[in-house]
């Protein structure tokens, strides 16, 4: 398992959750492609905002695992696991410095299996 | 180096948004929207902020038929509620009203039905009180009814007998009463669930059975009658089993107050 692998610290969580949850349409962007691919999982979720809630349910599971990419972008950035609706999902979010603004990156089938890698 | 807010380009793109068919499990049409979006100069990646996914959600509830935010909010100012107090009346959670005059959520589209009937004027504040008027009465009246009802039955199956004491046809006429009275053959079932529910079978054993047996001929529709079935299976093994006398035993009527219902009580007896 690689050592960027380990548990979501609590104060990325919270911030990235209460942010996807508040509804501030300037502080959540999502990758055009992440949102299609959601869309295609999930063709009977008929609304957008279907994705922010699950982000968010699934980043207050407790223990949630992620890894921890460096990405261009400046702020911390973790890919992780998840359920909805019992389908697993993997998906990347990016909560960036100084800006606090969450991207979320992507939101698509697991390509490598059920684990982080 | 510079962040991606610093260096995005605001440009227009054309979504393609699907209609979901009214059972929810397809596509009824494709539809374009046009949305404002970001590019990211650096790779030329497309990102959504919350606008443009509120305007593609925007596009769905309208061609869905489905009341927008506003229209939401508008609805209840206009009935002069608070977001509470239209919640109860409406049976769903304050959070859920919050959300659908934010847009953070939409209603079903059966609710949505009902919404509709509200915003357009066909239904009224008074008519959701009312309802709700009924529902507390329907608790308020039937649980002490069912109480006192209790006593009778485990009485009358204690001493197996064929004819009830005025005692036990008073209560069970009472009972019989308010399940006429309920609003809704809905309704008259979630008694007679409460009534017979496993939980309860102690307070009420074999009741459901009887009341099947008494109502076989009773032009039941096939739905409610298959629920009926289905709770009787579900009883304990250990339920008494109970029947209703053919008419040519029943016992003739007599001077007691309103005798007609008093067949009803004196058809029951266990089955050995």
């Amino acid at each position: 398992m690689s050592s960027d692998i380990g548990q979501i610290p609590t104060e990325w969580l919270k911030s990235v959750v209460a942010i996807l949850r508040e509804g501030d349409e300037r502080k959540v962007l999502v990758r055009r492609r992440a949102l299609k691919d959601w869309q295609a999982t999930f063709p009977e979720e008929f609304f957008e905002y279907s994705l922010r809630d699950a982000l968010a349910d699934a980043l207050e599971v407790k223990g949630i695992q992620g890894k921890r990419y460096e990405m261009d972008e400046p702020g911390e950035t973790y890919g992780f696991l998840m359920r909805h609706r019992g389908v697993p999902l993997y998906a990347k979010i990016n909560l960036t410095e100084p800006d606090h603004l969450v991207i979320v990156y992507s939101a698509h089938r697991p390509l490598h299996g059920e684990q982080l890698t | 180096m510079s962040t991606l807010q610093q260096r995005r380009e605001r440009i227009e793109i054309e979504e393609e948004v699907n209609i979901p068919a009214l059972d929810g499990t397809g596509v009824a049409e494709t539809i374009t929207v046009k949305v404002p979006a970001w590019r990211d100069p650096k790779d030329g990646e497309v990102y959504l902020d919350g606008e443009g996914l509120r305007l593609l959600d925007r596009a769905k509830a309208r061609h869905m038929g489905l009341l927008s935010a506003e229209q939401i909010k508008k609805l209840r100012e206009r009935l002069g509620l608070k977001q509470k107090p239209l919640s109860e009346l409406l049976q769903i959670g304050e959070k859920t009203w919050t959300r659908w005059e934010t847009g953070r959520e939409r209603p079903s589209r059966s609710i949505n039905v009902l919404l509709c009937a509200l915003y357009d004027g066909r239904i009224d504040v008074a008519y959701l009180k009312n309802l709700a008027r009924r529902r507390i009465n329907w608790v308020e009246k039937t649980e002490p009814l069912a109480k006192s009802f209790r006593d009778a039955w485990i009485h009358a199956l204690q001493s197996h007998s064929h004819a009830w004491s005025a005692i036990e046809f008073k209560c069970f006429s009472d009972l019989s009463a308010a399940l006429i009275e309920l609003p809704s053959t809905a309704e008259q079932q979630v008694l007679l669930q409460v009534l017979s529910a496993p939980e309860r079978q102690q307070d009420f054993p074999g009741f459901l059975n009887y009341y099947v047996a008494s109502h076989a001929q009773a032009g039941q529709t096939h739905d409610y009658w298959n629920a009926l079935m289905r709770a009787v299976e579900d009883q304990p093994k250990d339920t008494p089993a109970i029947a209703v006398l053919p008419k040519s035993r029943r016992q003739p009527e007599t001077s007691e107050p309103t005798p007609t219902r008093r067949y009803t009580l004196t058809d029951i007896h266990l089955v050995s």
